[in-house]
This record gives structure tokens, sequence and C-alpha cells, in this order.
């Protein structure tokens, strides 16, 4: 029930605003990962096309609907940096608009509009140039249609929305999607060609133009080669760390599924979906950046908490104004006193660092002026010497930044291969890493050779050939049509039996300390052919190992060694028969794909 | 409210009016410990200076140049400086009176209602432009009475001729106190007219105060604007740059005084989204918003903010209140908790204000002015290590020492307190332009520096000033400055001089006969 506004509640709404978008101009940025969406908007309004790289047609961003956006504020102003910060600043304020509206007294506008200004990560990501801004003001359209009862066609229209904005948001909006299926054929037919038409017409139109049907950063996060328990365990981290960093906005979030499932009906279906949307971001590893998928539900959360409390007493809103106050004292940062120097000394809770402390001394609005202007980061000066037409630059910690400064006339690729179609598919390099944060090692000859050779590595040649159609071959060709459908079923088999990524070492250098195993595995040389009947090594207890013994090329004998205990993220040494025994040159050893912990060492062989 | 209130609402006044008292007092002994001149207050110090002395509103007495931009303050400071005697005195004794008479004006609207008035108080307490501009020996304070007035007078329409005279005479004093003000005070004033056949008429009459001034302007000085306006306006400078300066100057009042663009905005939102009758003068703070980004803003942080500030103040005046005590009090809080986290909240401001010098002075040419010159010219530094006289003593030795090697005239930046000491006999060439009439005119050397737009001195023209013989090389320079010659030191009423004003009005000097 939508309460009548009253002027006092004007007052106050208004105010909340204008206290809003001050907070919010203060602590505007943009993201280094912005800039990957930033710089394809800006070759398209240049005229090379929606682009990372202007020769190759490569989807870099996750949020399609978002970058329509920006790229029409920037087909109007002519301007990146400022319009990507005020679409965002408009779409935050005009959510929190939505959510305040239907509060029934003065307390509980209070209450909202604290949470949205005290709140760190909720004012961190309601710019950064990412998509959560968009998904705010549809998350607080699409909560508010469904409480009010509104027709299931605005209902699904703004779902499709939400999904065009961000995928996962499928997990928000289908608990209350899908009850509206069960109610007629022709509704039914209505909602899904409402909610999903849209998103279909996007994935098919990215797959014809693009060659993939996700983006290349869900690509390269594939082939990372986290598994889902690694994933899981870092969503863990994810949400602990963003707890400790904003409790406030952890606090809201689970109050708000708490209260849904409280007030049944259509309020349980959203707690529902926001709680699926948590799990999600548990279980696909969270984000280096603390909060990132977890605003949407904080959003949630405060709808709900609005309409909860406007049924309640005053006691209750007085509570909750409380509680707000509270969580927000909690938090190490304020979000009152954020200003120019922000991230002068880096916020680091964990592995999880707040991502606006580490890019705002690049691109804080409060640093900018007439003489300085963002992007500018340290890594821009450095690359500039490289940042010549026709040439290419292999981007470190912030490529989204170099690519902008760079210009369309220079070819930029990142190690964690979001923004190369090759290095996507490639698994990563050895060493440590991330679900989401996966080096891949360059292949020999690549950085020289971009951006038009190709890498010197025979095993790689075939495949770069087969991207480079896709990424660059007419749009109708049979041949490039016929790789929209083979290519990426293709990547795996073709990479997982070439050399790339395997680590080759003289049986010396693993019987002592041990080494980090590549998704290709490691290959020990013997030093002269040899009978093994039994094998040693240290290995993970929590990994499934396969052994080979091969004999120059041949296989001659496979032994797989069940791991001991997931749990155990600890290392032990294993035993293993090799029946019957078999003469070999040369040892292969796979893991369990993991990550960080995944090794090999003290490896022993008897006759 | 509670019972025992409901019982004793004699107590229940007693206390809002004890609480109203003491943010008065707050606010009185705020302003008053960050009382302080600016060296900018100097140019139209020794303007005041030639005039009591007989030489006329002139900052050079040789030629009749207006370098201060706000007439108004100007009539009002020389009174007060010829009974003072001391200008730094004066003008922060006339900044205290003229200060108080605004905050009365918005206050005093609300007074019955205690939370808002404690609001307004608040605000104006941890608003650092509007505590630093009440003193600084500018034209701020003026303006922000005349404004506060303006609204007072048009909370109800005028009717009949009275009230609308009174309207166009409060925006015309507005408008003679800084000419870029009647982008503020003009459609606020204009929109509170009805009957507008009656009207009209008596609201222009008001305008008789500005009418003589610019008529007085173009006889004496034979242009209708102050020469800091050519200064600083005619630039020469793209206007993508300005924009952008601009811009610079809205971001770095959010980072040092973060509760003037918040009352700002709390008032433009509020008026436009619910206002009905106050969306004008909303619109009217916007569009002098726009024209401050568009002019690139100031050097002096958050300074063309103070006068929309008050008026934002006079329009959330007409709020209406929340009446639970969470509704009123929300308000009050936020404004205090965005000034106490300020960089440098106003009421922590004492006789140690000045921060470190990157600080003061950004990146971006924005200087915290205040910062800059308090401990040598505020009122708590007087009795310190860099008091006023000490910093008077330390430049006249420096005076002494040019004026010496230059008997007629000599070129020179940062004129304040430079050109107030130097006294009427030696010429002064500004090279920011300000007192300077054909430096003015000229180009800015880039870089630029917003509000410090150096000219490079046209060669010849030291010799000219010296002499008294036009010896500038390029012709069309030579030209203008024959123009403005005639214009700033010709006899008043011959022809010639009447044609060299139209010229110079038309930007036809190009063809000016020059005397070889």
């Amino acid at each position: 029930m939508v309460h009548p506004s009253t002027d006092t509640q004007r007052t106050l709404r208004t105010l909340g605003l204008a206290l809003l978008a001050i907070l919010l101009l203060r602590t505007a940025w943009v993201s280094d990962e912005a800039y990957l969406t930033l710089r394809s908007v800006e070759h398209a309004a240049s005229g090379f096309g929606l682009r990372w790289n202007v020769s190759d047609r490569v989807q870099v961003y996750d949020h399609p609907l978002w970058m329509l956006v920006l790229l029409a504020g920037r087909l109007v102003t002519g301007d990146t940096y400022y319009t990507t910060i005020g679409i965002s600043i408009a779409a935050s304020l005009a959510a929190v608009w939505i959510v305040v509206r239907p509060a029934a007294t003065d307390l509980i506008v209070v209450s909202a509009v604290a949470a949205a200004a005290l709140s760190p990560l909720f004012l961190t990501f309601s710019t950064s140039g990412l998509e959560p801004p968009l998904l705010h003001v549809l998350v607080a359209a699409f909560v508010t249609a469904a409480l009010a009862g509104r027709s299931p066609s605005t209902q699904a229209f703004l779902a499709g929305l939400l999904i065009l904005t961000h995928w996962a948001t499928v997990f928000l909006v289908a608990p209350v999607l899908l009850p509206l299926l069960r109610r007629s054929m022709r509704q039914a037919r209505e909602v899904i060609a409402l909610s999903g038409l849209p998103v279909l017409g996007w994935l098919l139109t990215a797959w014809w133009y693009y060659g993939t049907l996700g983006s290349n950063l869900q690509l390269a996060n594939r082939t990372a080669g986290a598994m889902w328990r690694d994933r899981a365990a870092a969503g863990w981290s994810f949400v602990r760390d963003t707890a400790q960093f904003d409790p406030l906005l952890v606090g809201v979030c689970f109050i708000g599924v708490y209260l849904g499932f409280v007030m049944r009906g259509t309020a349980a279906r959203i707690a529902l979906g926001s709680g699926l949307a948590i799990g999600w971001a548990v279980l696909s590893g969270g984000s280096d950046m603390a909060g990132r998928h977890l605003t949407a539900s904080f959003v949630v959360g405060a709808g709900l908490g609005v309409r909860y409390l406007s049924g309640a007493g005053t006691r209750t809103g007085l509570g909750a104004l409380v509680a707000v106050l509270i969580f927000a004292l909690m938090s190490p940062v304020s979000t009152l006193t954020a200003g120019a120097n922000y991230g002068q000394s880096l916020a680091s809770v964990g592995e999880m660092r707040d991502p606006r402390a580490v890019d705002y001394r690049a691109t804080g609005l409060l640093r900018q002026s007439r003489l300085q202007r963002a992007p500018n980061h340290p890594d821009i000066d450095s690359a500039r010497a490289a940042m010549v037409p026709g040439g290419a630059i292999v981007a470190g910690r912030v490529p989204g930044m170099v690519g902008f400064a760079a210009g369309p006339a220079v070819h930029v690729v990142d190690r964690r291969g979001r923004v190369d179609p090759l290095l996507a598919r490639l698994p990563p390099a050895p060493g440590p890493r991330w679900p989401w944060r996966a080096d891949r090692r360059l292949p020999e000859g690549y950085g020289e050779a971009l951006p038009n050779g190709t890498p010197v590595e025979p095993a790689l040649d075939q495949l770069t050939r087969d991207i480079r159609d896709l990424t660059r071959g007419s749009l109708v060709s049979f041949r490039r049509l016929t790789h929209l459908f083979r290519l990426p079923a293709r990547v795996r088999s073709s990479v997982a039996s070439s050399s790339y990524g395997t680590l080759n070492l003289p049986l010396d250098a693993v019987v002592t300390a041990p080494v980090a195993v590549p998704e290709g595995g490691v290959v020990v040389r013997l030093p002269a052919p040899r009978r093994v009947s039994r094998m040693t090594a240290l290995m993970n207890a929590g990994y499934d190992y396969q052994v080979q013994f091969l004999n120059e090329s041949n296989v001659v004998a496979t032994v797989t060694s069940p791991r001991a205990n997931w749990h155990d993220p600890g290392q032990a040494s294993r035993e293993l028969t090799v029946t019957p025994a078999a003469t070999a040159t040369a040892i292969r050893i796979r893991c369990g794909r993991g990550f960080d912990r995944c090794v090999l060492g003290q490896v022993a062989l008897d006759d | 409210m509670t019972t025992e209130a409901v019982a004793r609402p004699g107590a229940h006044r007693a206390a809002a009016s004890l609480g109203l008292a003491a943010l008065l007092a707050l606010l009185a002994v705020t302003i008053a410990r960050t009382a302080w001149v600016g060296d900018d207050a100097y140019i139209t110090f020794r303007s005041v200076d030639n005039f009591l002395h007989g030489y006329g509103m002139r900052w050079n007495v040789a030629e009749r140049v207006q370098s201060f931009t706000h007439p108004l303050w100007f009539f009002l400071l020389t009174p007060v400086v010829a009974i003072v005697g001391n200008p730094f005195v004066a003008a922060l004794a006339l900044s205290a009176v003229v200060s108080a008479i605004a905050i009365g004006l918005v206050i005093v609207p609300v007074w019955t209602r205690p939370w808002q008035a404690a609001f307004l108080l608040v605000a104006m307490v941890c608003s650092k432009a509007f505590t630093d501009y009440s003193t600084s020996g500018l034209e701020n304070a003026l303006s922000h009475a005349l404004l506060a007035g303006l609204l007072w007078r048009v909370r109800t329409p005028a009717r009949e001729p009275r009230p609308a005279a009174i309207a166009g005479l409060l925006v015309g004093l507005a408008a003679l106190t800084r000419l870029d003000l009647i982008l503020l005070a003009g459609p606020i004033g204009l929109a509170s007219l009805r009957d507008l056949r009656r009207t009209v008429p008596a609201f222009a009459l008001g305008l008789a105060p500005l009418a003589v001034w610019e008529i007085f302007s173009l006889i004496y000085y034979g242009v209708p604007f102050p020469n800091t306006a050519y200064a600083k306006l005619a630039t020469a400078i793209p206007g993508d740059e300005l924009w952008r300066q601009g811009v610079t100057f809205f971001l770095d009042s959010l980072q040092r005084d973060p509760v003037t663009l918040f009352v700002t905005a709390w008032a433009i939102g509020a008026m436009l989204i619910y206002g009905r009758g106050s969306r004008v003068p909303a619109l009217a703070v916007v569009l002098y918003l726009i024209y401050i980004a568009r002019i690139g803003g100031d050097f002096m942080s958050g300074r063309f903010f103070s006068a929309p500030f008050v008026v934002s103040l006079c329009l959330i005046a007409r709020l209406p209140w929340p009446a639970s005590v969470s509704g009123a009090v929300a308000p009050l809080a936020v404004a205090a908790a965005l000034g106490l986290s300020a960089p440098k909240p106003t009421v922590f401001s004492g006789a140690a204000y000045t921060t470190h010098w990157n600080e003061i002075f950004l990146p971006s040419g924005i200087v915290d002015e205040r910062g800059m010159y308090f401990q040598a010219q505020g009122w708590l530094s007087l009795s310190g290590p860099r008091t006023e006289s000490a910093q008077k003593g330390r430049f006249v030795e420096k005076i002494r020492a040019t004026k010496a090697v230059h008997p007629v005239a000599f070129p020179h930046d940062t004129v304040g307190l430079v050109g107030y000491l130097t006294g009427p006999d030696r010429q002064i060439l500004d090279v920011f332009g300000l007192g300077d009439p054909l430096l003015a005119r000229l180009p800015a050397r880039t870089p630029w520096r917003i509000g410090h737009y150096t000219r490079d001195l046209p060669a010849g023209y030291y010799e000219t000033v010296t002499s008294g013989r036009n010896q500038i090389a390029d012709p069309k320079i030579a030209s203008l400055y024959e123009v403005i010659r005639e214009v700033t030191r010709g006899p008043i009423w011959s022809a010639r001089r009447w044609r060299a004003i139209v010229a110079l009005n038309t930007g036809q000097t190009d063809d000016w006969r020059v005397p070889r």
C-alpha cells in the first residue's frame, strides 16, 4: 500500500536527495573495470564499432543495457567521464526516491535515507562507472511494481531490462516472475515475451557480431580454471570482508530477506530472489571489489524495510534508525568525511580491497580539474611511450584506464585475458590466482606480433587463426558462421591438448620444493628411461591428481590418485603404485583444477 | 510534542528561544573568529583612499578607471573609512553590521518555528563560504543583506506600485553591489509582480539608482562596466576551458565546504519539485550557478556561492517543516554532520587558521583565500607575529625600493595591499589588468590561472606611460591605447572624448589617429 505523501515528508525526501547528491558527488569515481566498457563506448561513438580494440570484435562488458545507456549519453554530450558520473548519480537518486516514496512516517524516510547515505559501498557502487546504478533504479522499480501488484507485463518488462543490465539478476526476478506464468497461457506468453525477448535479441546479436554468447570477461573467467568450491570459498571471503568493511550493507541485505519472509506473499518471493542473488554472488566467487554484487540486494532490503516499517509502530521505526546508525558506526570508513584525498592510505580488508580507494586518486571526481582529467593513473604515464598509432601495449594493473587513454589507434591487451580473445581462451599461468584474477602467460612472440601477427607457438597457430576469422572476418562469411558453432566447443580441447600451459621440468626440479601445477600439468623429464613401479610425491590433500607415464610420446601407464579429503587445504605425501610396472622417459602430472593450492613436490620413484 | 510541553507552552517557547539565542551567538562568534580582509579588498581601498584625498574615484590617479566591481559597497565603505581612518577596521565593522542585517532578514521570518530557524543558523555556521565572505572586505556581505531583503519582500506578490518599487529598488541595489547579481535578483523581483500594467513601471522606477550609476559610469569612466569585468571576461580564453574551470570551482567547493552546495541543492530540488510559487527563485539560482560555471568560477574558493546560498536559505525558510521530532531534527543533524566533516570545520577555526600551503593552494588555481591571508589580515591574528602592521611594514620597504627605481610607474601583480601602500604618486601597471584599462582589453597569456589573467606588457607601453608619448610598437594596440587615453584622461565633455567613448564601446579603435 502506498501512503499518501504529506508536505513535510516531501521536505524530508528532498533533503535526503540533496544529501545523497552531495555525498555521491564527493565519492564519485570510475573504476578501471568500467573503463573497459567506456573504451568500447568511445570507439562506438567514434564510428569504430562496439569493440575494445578496433581491429577485433570483442565484447568486454557484461552489462549491455548499461553500455547502451552510456553510449546514448556519450552521443548526446560528447563527453564520457562526466556523462557516466552524471547518469550514475541520476539513476541512484531515482532509486532512493522510489524506495523512500511509500514511507508512511518521517522516521522511516529518515531511516531509509540514512541507510543509503551511510553505507560506504552503496555510495561506492552508486557511481563507479559500472552497472549498479541502473540495477538500483530498476530493482527499486521492480520491487515497487511487484509489491503494488502492478500488471504482469510491467513486472516482466522491468525484469527483462534487469536481466539485460546484468544476466545474474535472473536469480532476483525469477521467484516473482515464475508464479505469473502459471495464471494463464496468454499471460505466460506475455511475461516470457517481455522479459525474455530483449535478452534473447541481445544474445543473438552478440553471438552473431562477437561470436560468443557471453562476454570475453565471462570467457576469461570460465577458463581461469577455478572449481566451484574454490569459487565458493572466495565468495565466502568476499561476504565476510564486505561485512567487515560495510556492515550496514550486509545487514540491510540480510534483514531485507528476513523481513520479506515475515511479510509473506509477494514480499517473500522478492526476499527469496534477493537471497538467491546473494547466494549466486557467493557461489560465483564474489569479486575482488568488496560489495560488488550485493548492492542490488541492499536496495531490495531497503525497499522491503520501508514497507515493513510502514506497518509497524514508532518504536520499531526508531529501532531501525538506531540500528542503521550503529551499523554505520561499525564501518572503518565514513561516507561523510570522504574527500579528494580518499584512498591515500589504502583501505584493505583481508584479500579484498576497498575498490574506490584503489582507483579514486586516478579517477575521483573531486580530483578533476581543468588541467587534470581522468583517468590520471601513473601506469598511463609509463605506457605513454608505447602509445603510438599502430602500436600495441600489454597493460598491467589498469588495462581499462591505459586502454582508454591510449585511444583507438593503439592495440591493448591485458594479462588477465579480459580484452583479448586468444588469451581469454588460454588457461591461467602458473602462480597464485583467484577465480576472478588469473593472469595468462603471454604465448611466445604474441606481444611482439600484435596487433596482426601470430604467436610463434605452433600449438596456438590454428586457434589464433580461427579466432581471427571469428573476430575479424566478414560477418556473413560461411567460414565465420561455422566458427560460431564450432569454436567455443573446441577451445578447451584445443588448449588442453596443446603444450600451452604445461610446465616442463627435469626431475631434479621437483624432488625438493613444491611447484605450482598449471592447467596443462607438469611434465617431469627423467634423466634416462627408467622402469617405475611406485611413485611418492607431495600433493594437495583436497585435489584429484592424474599421473601418466610416458615413453617418448606414448602413454604407457595411467594412475589416478583421488583426493583424500576435500575440506583439507593442506599438502600431504601420497604413494602411487604402477601396475604393472612401466618403462618411462617422462611423467605428466595433472591436478584437479584449482587455484593457489595445486602443487607438486618431493617426487621420488622406485623400480 | 510531549504532554508536559503541551501543558507548559510558555516553557517550551522559552527553551526554544534560549536555544536559538545560543545558536545565534555561535554564529556571531564564528563570524568574528573568522573575520579577515582579503588582498582584493585593498584594490577598493586604494580607490577609496584616492577619492577621500580628492583624486576622484580612481585607482591610478592619472586616469578615470573603475577598478572596483561593487559601486554600492564602495559608497558605503567610503564614509566609514573617512570616520574610522583605517580601511581594515572600517571594512570589518561595516561587514559586521551588514552581515547582522542579512542574518536577521533570513532568520526573523522563521523565528517562531524553532527547528527551522535552528537549521538555518546551523547551516550558516557550517557554511565556509558564508562565514568567510560575511567579512573579507569584499561586497558579499552586502549582497547577502540585499538578497535576503528581496526574498523577504517577495514573500507576498507585489500587486501595488509601492511594493513593486521596493522590489525594483532591491534588485537595482543588488546589481549596483555586483552587476552579475542581476541574474539572481532580477528574475526573483520580476516574478513577484502582479497586475503588470501598474507594477512594472514602479519596478522600473526602483531600478533608478542602477540607471543613474550606469549613466555616471558612462560619462565619467567612459564605459558601462567596471574595468575588472573587461579584465576577467574578455580574456580570449576558449569557452570550453572556462566551462571546465567552472566545474572545477564547483568540485573545489564540494571538497572544502560541503554544506554550502548541500543547502543550495536542497533548496533548488525542493522548490523545483514541490515549490509551486517558489520555482522562479530556484530557477534564478540555477541560472546564476550556470553563469558561474560559464565564467570559470573564481580563484577564491566558494566566493560566488555565498549569494545563492543566502537565497537558498530564504527558500528553505518557506518549506513546510516536519512536526515529528525525528523529521524536525534530521535536517539540523545533516547540516551539522556535513559541516563538521568538512576538512576545516568553520567552528574550529581559530587564530592558528592557515593550513599548509598545499591545502590552501590547489593545482586548479583555486585557493582558500582566507587561509592565504588570515595570518596577516585576520582579526584574530592581529596580535600575532605576522600582524597587519608587520605585513605592511614588510611591503613598505619593498615599495620604497621600487619607487626609487620607477619615478612614474611600475608594473606589478597582486596589486591589493601593494597598490594601497604605494599611494597616489605612482601609477601601477597591473599585469592582471584589473586596474589597467589597456591591459584589461588584451588577450590573456597562457597557461592561465582563474581570476589572474596575466597580460604581457606591449612593447613600448611602459615607456609610453612614463613619457606620456605613445611609443607602443604594435599599431593596433597603439591605436587602442590612444582611444583609451582619450577616454580616461581627456576632458570629460570634449567632443573628441565622446567620439573615443563611442569607438571604445563599439570596438572601432583600429583607425584612431596616433600622434607620433
